[in-house]
Parts: C-alpha cells; structure tokens; sequence
C-alpha cells in the first residue's frame, strides 16, 4: 500500500474549544490509483490533502506513505518528503517575481536540487508553453498558468501528484485541457490524489474518498 | 536551496521592490556616511599634517640622553623628580654615530640649562662694550650674575646701538641645511671653526649689518662677543636637570672672535612657520670656553643632550631601538607631537562617528519594521517554496540575505556619498587655498600641495561589515517568524 491513514484526526481551534476537521479516519490508497476527495465545502477535503502533501501534521493519529510515518516527522523530514511529490493548487500559486521556465525550475531548485534542462524542455514542449518560458507569469491566461504548475509538480519526478481544485479556476477549455494532461499522467503510472467539486474527474478517478462532516467513506466511480 | 537561488529570489525582490529597498537602506546611508565622511576627513588631516611635519628636516632630528637609572623613557623618574642625566662626551658621541647607521649628522646640544651661548654681535667692528647688550636686552634671569657698574653710561649707550645680539640655530647642520636649502647662499658644507653661516631677516642682521641683499653679506667678517659660554658639564657625572642654572660667565676680556661669513640664508620669504637662525659650530663655543681655562682639551667637554640627525623620519624607531640597547635614551618631538595629534584625532573621529552609529542603530527600528511587512506580503510566497520541499533554514536564509542586502545597499549608498562629500569639501578647501596667497604660501612651507580625505579600504570594509551586521541583527526576527509559518496557514491566506 502506497498510502494508509490510521485513525487519523485533525482539529483547529483551541484545546477547550476545538473544531473537528477530521475524526477517527482510516484510509488506504494504492499505488497508480487516481484518488478523488469529495465532499461540500468546509467538508475536510483540502484538510484531508495538506495532511497527506505533508503541509500541516495530524492531531492524532498515523499517516504513513511509502513506510514513513509523517505524523511523527519532523520539519527537515517533512520538507523532504515535499521535494519527493508533486503539488498543484486551485490559485496556481506561481512566484510572480519570476517567468514560466523559472516556475518550473523552482521544482526542483527549492529542495536544493538542479532540474534536468531535458526535462524541463520536455515539460515546456509538452504543456505548449515553449514559446511563453521566458514570459512574466502575469501576462499568462488562466490555463497557462496551471500548466506552468502543472509542470512545476513534474519537473521533479514525484511519485504522488496532489491536486487541490485544479480546474476551479479555469475556463470550460482549459479545464478540459488540464483534464487530459491528468488522465495523461495517470495513465502513465503516476498516483494522483484531488480534491475537486468537478464531476467530469469521475469518469477517469479509480477511487472515490467522500468526507462529510469530518467522517470519510471510500467507494469506486460507477464507469 | 542553492546560493544562487537566494541570489535569484532576492535580485527579483529587489527589482520589483527597489524603491523600498532605497527607502529602508536610508538609515544605514546615513550612518556609513556620517562614519566614512568624519573618518576619512580626520586621516586625511592627519595624513597632511604628518607629511608636513615629516617633511621638515626637524622630523629627523633625535634628541639623545643618558639617565642615571638606565630608562630609555622620560617618565617614571619617581613622583615630582626632574630626570638625573649623565653628561656625553666626545668618545660617547663617536661612539652612537658609530653604533646607528641611520645617524648622519651628530652633535653636542646646548640647549638644556645654558640655553646656547649668548652671543653679541659688533655690528661696526669698533664697539668695545657689546658684552653689556646682553644685560639690557635679553632679560637675563642669572640672578648671581653681577653685571659690571656702568662706567660711561653714554659711551655704553653709543656702543649699544653698535651691538645685537645673535640666535643660533639649535639644528644640527644637515637639518638646517636642508630646510634652508632652496634658499641658501654660499657654501654648503659645515662651517669649521671661525666660519659662521647667518641668515639676512632674522635678528634684522642684514639690516643692521648695512647689507641690501643676502648675497652681499657672502665672504665678510664679523666680530662676535661671547657673553657666556656655555655649563661645563663633565663627561660621565651626573647631572639634576632640576638644579641646573646658567653660569660659567666669561670674564676673560679676550672673548672676541672674528668670523667669515661662508654661508647665507636668504629668508625674506619665509612664513612665520618657517622662521631661520644662524649657525655656528660648537668648536667655537669650546674655543670661548678654553679662554677661561686654557687647560681644558676637547675630551673635557660634555653636553647633557646630543642632537642626531637621521636618514629619514622612517628609521626613528630603530634609532631609538639601537639607543635603548645601548641604555641610552632617544627621544623626537615630532612623535611626541603626532602622538598628541593623532590621538586628539583619533577622537575627534569617534565622537563624530558616533552620531553615525546612532543613525545606524536607529535605523534597526525602520529595518525590522521593513522586512516584518515584507514577510507578511510575501506569505504565499513562503508557503509555496515549503510545499515544493524548502527547508525553514532556506526560508530565513532568503529573508536575512534580503535584509543584508538593505545593509549592503546602505553601504554603497553611504560610501558614495561620503566619498563626493568628502572630495567636494577638499576641492572646496583647495580651491580657497588656492585663490589665497598667505595660505598657499604656509601650506608650501609645509609641503602641503592640497588636501585630500582618504577612504582607506580598512575602513570601507570595516563600514561594510557594521552595515551587513547591523542589518542582519535587524532582519533576524522577520526571518525566524518567516521560517516558522506553517505552509497550509499561509497558502490558505488569499
């Protein structure tokens, strides 16, 4: 098992007064599964996925991925573990002080690693975005710009892409664009984990993981 | 992350954000100006007075003694005592010229207690009495002096308007001459004995003397009346500077010596700074004093200070090196003056660097506050660089090199200014200078060309490394506080 959550909770607020994100969650995700996380808003869903991207701890609980239990990592480890996957955001979250092929670069460069120029070339070929690498991310369209952090996830060959919304931003075109590149990715091998409202990931997901109320229930997609 | 890719982030940031980076690099401009501006005017000053001062013959000048106890310093010769020295002789003399290759010229000094040889001038030739001149004219303090009566009281008064008295110089030789050279006339070796060099202003004895010019004094004779010769200081005894009172008074009636004129200082254009003497070699002052005692040979002959005169002002401190190994004392004025100098300077330097450094320290306020809303602006930023792996160390790194740079900018800023500041000033001194002739004719007596600060590298990278640590104190709060932001909070602030 790529993924498993054992009894996980999460809570916010204060120690008397807490707000239960998650409760007594248990959860297993195979490897080259494309996992979608359902639920209304405030649900628990992108809760759910800062958890397992390693971007905030449990309050109790286990969440081992690939044997390594990140609940009891620490700072160094869990930035680590960030460095080994890959992560894209509703709001694209790109440095706006520089360009696209630098946003991508930025993949690699913030681990302290140097991407791969081949690669990187590859990934610019690959998403339409040659002739816009040196272009200022502001000047970018909605669907460039989620390209460019699709990229960004890639560039450093993770083994789990999270995704966070994706297409929640994007116009009916794009958000079938990235649509494909996903099912692209998913098809060759990649575990992809996303929290989405978008029905149309249905049809491609392996796994569905619906919250309500902080509980968690998984089924598959009727496809 | 990489250093380059701090450097990359932070090129960015300043690119966009310039005009804060300006801004908040204020303080610091401010304070690195003040320090670099007052330090560098300060050295420059003082680096102009040193070459000035080192460029008189007399910086080369070395007084010598002997103490009894030994010392090699004036101080510590016990609360309220007056140092005890042992008369030098001729052999003592040989044998320090011999010791210190860097002593060109040595001689006897008379200017402890005898205050040189008073002498008196027969300006006609003819004047009998010129020996009294002394009494009326130079406010003698030998108070068991007991002046002849007056026999002929108007006879006196006509042979005192005959008479003048007459200053030597206390250089040895070689310094006279080469702070006289450009304007010496004559002979340029040391005078021997009945040869006399005299200088055309001063003591008005060109004037008095009947002469126009310098050069027509050349070749003539003079008669000069020693009135005292100077103490007979025994060579190897002990000697109380405290106790010590002029006499040795000559009352030989054969005092009278007469003199070529070998060499001229034409000093009309001297510079109150520059003022002149005449010189006469100490065999003469022996001579006077064998007049009153006939059996005296030169060996006899001791002085409690001797004048050396050195190579350059460079080798004073071996000279004084080689004097102590021999317990011998070697002391210069002018280093005692630069000392002085240097250390009102030096002062002079940090109280105002001072009010630098509390520009500097106020502005740790202003620069916190800087990077505290730089952080806050930048949130997504910091939670992005953690999700795609960045280290908290990468984060506070990027955060301190920014406020580092807010130093670095300071610096530059400060420097630049400092140094146009600073060499607008010294154009504007030289400028005035320039356009007045009493002032450019003393600072050419002292070798002073112009003006100029001087912006040593010691102080541009001491300036450099209180700005970087200044501003790294400043920014090292934000960067923790930046460090430790949880990715989720700050992605989720939108």
């Amino acid at each position: 098992m790529l993924i498993q959550l054992k009894n996980v909770t999460k809570t916010f607020g204060t120690k008397k007064n807490p707000t239960i994100a998650l409760k007594d969650i248990d959860l297993d995700i195979e490897q080259g599964s494309f996992s979608l996380i359902l639920g209304r808003s405030g649900s628990g869903k992108s809760t759910l996925l800062s958890l397992l991207a390693g971007l905030d701890k449990v309050t109790s609980g286990q969440i081992i991925i690939n044997g390594q239990d990140l609940s009891q990592a620490k700072a160094g480890k869990l930035a680590q573990y960030r460095s080994s996957i890959g992560i894209i955001f509703q709001a694209y979250n790109l440095l706006p002080n520089l360009n696209v092929v630098e946003n991508i670069q930025m993949g690699c460069w913030a681990s302290g690693k140097t991407p791969d120029d081949n690669y990187v070339n590859e990934l610019l070929t690959q998403f339409g975005l040659t002739h816009r690498q040196h272009a200022n991310i502001k000047t970018l369209s909605g669907g460039e710009k989620q390209r460019v952090a699709i990229a960004r996830s890639l560039i450093g060959r993770p083994s789990i892409l999270f995704c966070d919304e994706p297409t929640g931003a994007l116009d009916k075109q794009n958000e079938t664009q990235v649509t494909e590149i996903l099912q692209k990715l998913h098809q060759s091998g990649l575990t992809i984990i996303m929290v989405t409202h978008n029905p149309e990931f249905k049809s491609i997901a392996t796994d569905l993981i619906t919250i309500e109320d902080g509980i968690l229930s998984t089924s598959k997609p009727n496809n | 992350m990489k250093l380059s890719i701090y450097t990359k982030i932070l090129s960015r940031q300043l690119i966009t954000k310039w005009g804060r980076f300006i801004l908040a690099s204020g303080g610091i401009m401010v304070g690195i100006w003040a320090i670099v501006l007052t330090t560098s005017l300060s050295t420059g000053v003082l680096g102009t007075i040193t070459t000035a001062l080192n460029s008189q013959a007399s910086a080369r000048e070395i007084s010598i003694f002997s103490r009894e106890d030994g010392q090699t310093s004036f101080f510590n010769p016990g609360a309220g005592q007056a140092p005890k020295f042992v008369a030098l002789g001729q052999d003592d003399i040989k044998k320090i010229s011999a010791k210190d290759p860097n002593i060109i010229d040595i001689q006897p000094d008379l200017a402890i207690a005898n205050g040189g040889l008073k002498t008196v001038l027969d300006l006609t030739g003819k004047a009998d009495r010129c020996y009294n001149i002394n009494k009326l004219s130079t406010g003698e303090t030998d108070k068991n002096a007991q002046p002849k009566p007056i026999e002929n009281p108007e006879k006196t008064k006509e042979d005192l308007a005959k008479c003048t008295t007459l200053t030597f110089s206390s250089f040895v030789f070689e310094s006279l001459y080469l702070s006289k050279k450009d304007n010496w006339l004559g002979q340029t070796t040391k005078p021997a004995q009945n040869e006399i060099v005299l200088c055309f202003k001063c003591d008005d004895l060109g004037q008095k003397l009947g002469y126009k010019e310098p050069k027509e004094m050349l070749g003539q004779s003079i008669s000069l009346d020693f009135v005292f010769a100077p103490n007979l200081y025994k060579p190897g005894t002990t000697y109380e500077t405290a106790n010590l009172t002029r006499q040795n008074k000559i009352n030989n009636t054969n005092r009278t010596a007469k003199f070529k004129i070998t060499s001229v200082i034409d000093d009309r254009q001297d510079s109150f700074l520059a003022g002149s003497s005449s010189y006469m070699d100490i065999a003469n002052y022996y001579q006077t004093m064998r007049t009153n005692n006939p059996n005296l040979n030169d060996k006899d002959f001791g002085t409690l200070q001797v004048t050396g005169f050195l190579k350059s002002y460079d080798s004073l401190a071996s000279s004084k090196e080689i004097l102590a190994n021999n317990k011998l004392l070697g002391f210069s004025i002018l280093e005692g003056i630069l000392t002085g100098v240097t250390a009102f300077f030096a002062g002079l330097t940090v109280v105002l660097s001072g009010f630098g450094l509390i520009a500097m320290i106020a502005s740790i306020f202003g620069i916190v506050n800087v990077m505290a809303i730089s952080v806050l602006e930048r949130q997504k930023e910091i939670g992005v660089l953690k999700a795609l792996g960045a280290r908290n160390w990468d984060i506070f790194m990027i955060f301190l090199f920014e406020s580092i740079l807010l130093g670095f900018l300071g610096w530059l800023f400060g420097v630049l200014l400092a140094v146009a500041s600073g060499l607008g000033i010294a154009k504007l001194f030289n400028l005035y200078s320039s356009n007045n002739p009493d002032w450019q004719k003393n600072l050419a007596g002292l070798n002073i060309k112009e003006f100029n600060p001087s912006f040593s590298w010691w102080l541009l990278l001491g300036c450099l490394i209180l700005a970087v640590v200044v501003t790294a104190i400043s920014g090292l709060a934000p960067a923790i506080k930046a460090a430790r932001q949880n990715p989720v909070d700050v992605l989720r602030s939108e």
